[in-house]
C-alpha cells in the first residue's frame, strides 16, 4: 500500500509539472506567431527569446521523460528495498521470538516429563514396599471406606480387590461392643490405636479373630485417611466362627 | 564439552537428563547399572557423574565407593527417589558424594547443581 501511495504521488506529481510545460510552450509559440506576423525588430527579438524559451521547454519537457524513465524507477526500488528490509527484519524479529517461545515450551514440557516420571516412581517404589510386607494392610477414608489394600489383605480375606475398594471397611472388619465404638471412632478422628480385637470377616462368610492397629496416614499436616494393619495369628484362624 | 555420565536403571529418568544435559552444551554418557557405569569410567572418565541411589545390580553409595576408588577427583552427585527421612540420608551421603539431590527436585534445580559442582 505504501509503495504504490508513493508511486501514484509521483504520477501525479510528474504529470502536473508536464502540464505546467506544454501550457507555457503553447503561450509562447501563440506570442511568437502574433510577433512574426508583425515582421519587426521587436518582433524578431521576440521570435528568438520565444525560440529559446520554447527550447528551454522542450529542454525541460525530454528531462522530465528521462527522469521519469530513470529517477523514478530508482525511487521505486529504494522504496522496494527499504520494505523488504523493514519485512525482513519483523520476519528475523518474529522468527526470535518463536524460537525463544520454542525453547520455553521444550523446557516446560521436560520438567512436566521429569516430575511425571519422579512421581511415578515413587508411587511404583511405595506401592512395591507395601505390597511386600506380610501383614495384610488397608487403607480406610475417614468415610470408612476401604481406598487401598496389599496382596496379603486380599490373600487373608479371599476377596477380589474390585469387590472390597470403594466399599465400606464393615464388610471384611467388625469389632463389637466397645472396641466396635473406639475403632470407628479412631478411624473417623484419623487418630491411633494398637492391638484392638475384631473379626475379620471372609469372602467364604468365615470370621476370624483378628488384632488390628490404626495409625493415621498423613498427608502435610492433615489426617487423610488411616493405615490398618491386621494380624491373624494361625491358633486365631483355627478358632474361626462361621 | 564437559562430560557427564548418568547412572540411572530407568530408561525415562536418563533419557530425560540427557536431553536436558545435552540441550546445555554437555557430553553425556548413560549406564544403566553400576557395572556400565564402572566401565565407561574407566574407558572414557568423566568430569562428573550423576547417579541413582536405587539400582538393580547395586545400590548408588556401593557405586560412589567403587567409583571413589577408580576416580577419585570426578564429583557424584547423588540422586534420589524416596527418602523416609531425608535428614538422616543427607548426614550419611554427604560425607561420601559432593551433592544430594531429590529426584523430585526441578530439572532447574538439577541443572544449577550440575553447573555448581563442574564450576562454572
Amino acid at each position: 500500500m505504501c509503495v504504490l501511495r508513493i508511486m501514484n504521488d509521483d504520477l501525479a506529481a510528474s504529470i502536473s509539472r508536464r502540464l505546467v510545460l506544454a501550457v507555457v510552450c503553447l503561450l509562447v509559440a501563440g506570442v511568437v506567431g502574433v510577433m512574426a506576423i508583425q515582421e519587426t525588430a521587436t518582433a524578431r527579438a521576440w521570435v528568438v527569446l520565444g525560440c529559446v524559451v520554447a527550447g528551454a521547454g522542450l529542454s525541460g519537457w525530454a528531462a522530465l521523460t528521462l527522469r521519469g524513465k530513470t529517477v523514478a524507477p530508482c525511487l521505486e526500488a529504494e522504496v522496494a528495498k527499504a520494505e523488504a528490509e523493514r519485512l525482513e527484519s519483523w520476519v528475523r524479529e518474529r522468527a526470535a521470538q518463536l524460537t525463544m517461545s520454542n525453547q520455553a515450551l521444550l523446557e516446560e514440557n521436560l520438567e512436566r516429563r521429569w516430575a511425571n516420571q519422579t512421581m511415578e516412581h515413587q508411587l511404583r517404589y511405595a506401592q512395591a514396599i507395601i505390597d511386600a510386607l506380610l501383614d495384610p494392610v488397608l487403607i480406610v477414608s475417614k468415610a470408612l471406606n476401604i481406598t487401598r489394600l496389599n496382596p496379603a489383605a486380599l490373600k487373608c480375606t479371599g476377596y477380589e480387590a474390585s469387590a472390597v475398594v470403594g466399599g465400606p471397611v464393615g464388610k471384611i472388619m467388625v469389632a463389637e461392643g466397645e472396641p466396635g465404638r473406639q475403632w470407628e471412632a479412631a478411624l473417623k478422628a484419623g487418630e491411633r490405636l494398637e492391638s484392638l480385637s475384631v473379626w475379620l470377616l471372609t469372602a467364604g462368610g468365615v470370621h476370624k479373630p483378628a488384632q488390628v492397629s490404626v495409625v493415621p496416614l498423613v498427608d502435610g499436616k492433615q489426617v487423610v485417611a488411616s493405615v490398618v494393619i491386621l494380624r491373624v495369628k494361625a491358633g486365631d484362624a483355627a478358632r474361626a466362627r462361621s | 564439552m564437559k562430560h557427564i555420565l548418568v547412572v540411572d536403571d530407568e530408561q525415562e529418568i536418563r533419557d530425560v537428563l540427557q536431553m536436558v544435559l545435552a540441550r546445555q552444551c554437555f557430553r553425556v554418557t548413560c549406564a544403566s547399572s553400576g557395572s556400565d557405569a564402572r566401565r565407561v569410567v574407566r574407558e572414557d572418565p568423566p568430569d562428573l557423574i550423576i547417579t541413582d541411589l536405587q539400582m538393580a545390580d547395586t545400590d548408588g553409595l556401593e557405586l560412589v565407593e567403587q567409583l571413589k576408588v577408580m576416580a577419585p577427583e570426578v564429583p557424584v552427585m547423588l540422586l534420589t527417589g524416596i527418602v523416609f527421612d531425608p535428614q538422616v540420608l543427607r548426614d550419611t551421603v554427604s560425607k561420601k558424594v559432593a551433592s544430594y539431590v531429590e529426584k523430585a527436585s526441578p530439572l532447574s534445580k538439577i541443572m544449577s547443581e550440575v553447573r555448581r559442582l563442574l564450576g562454572e
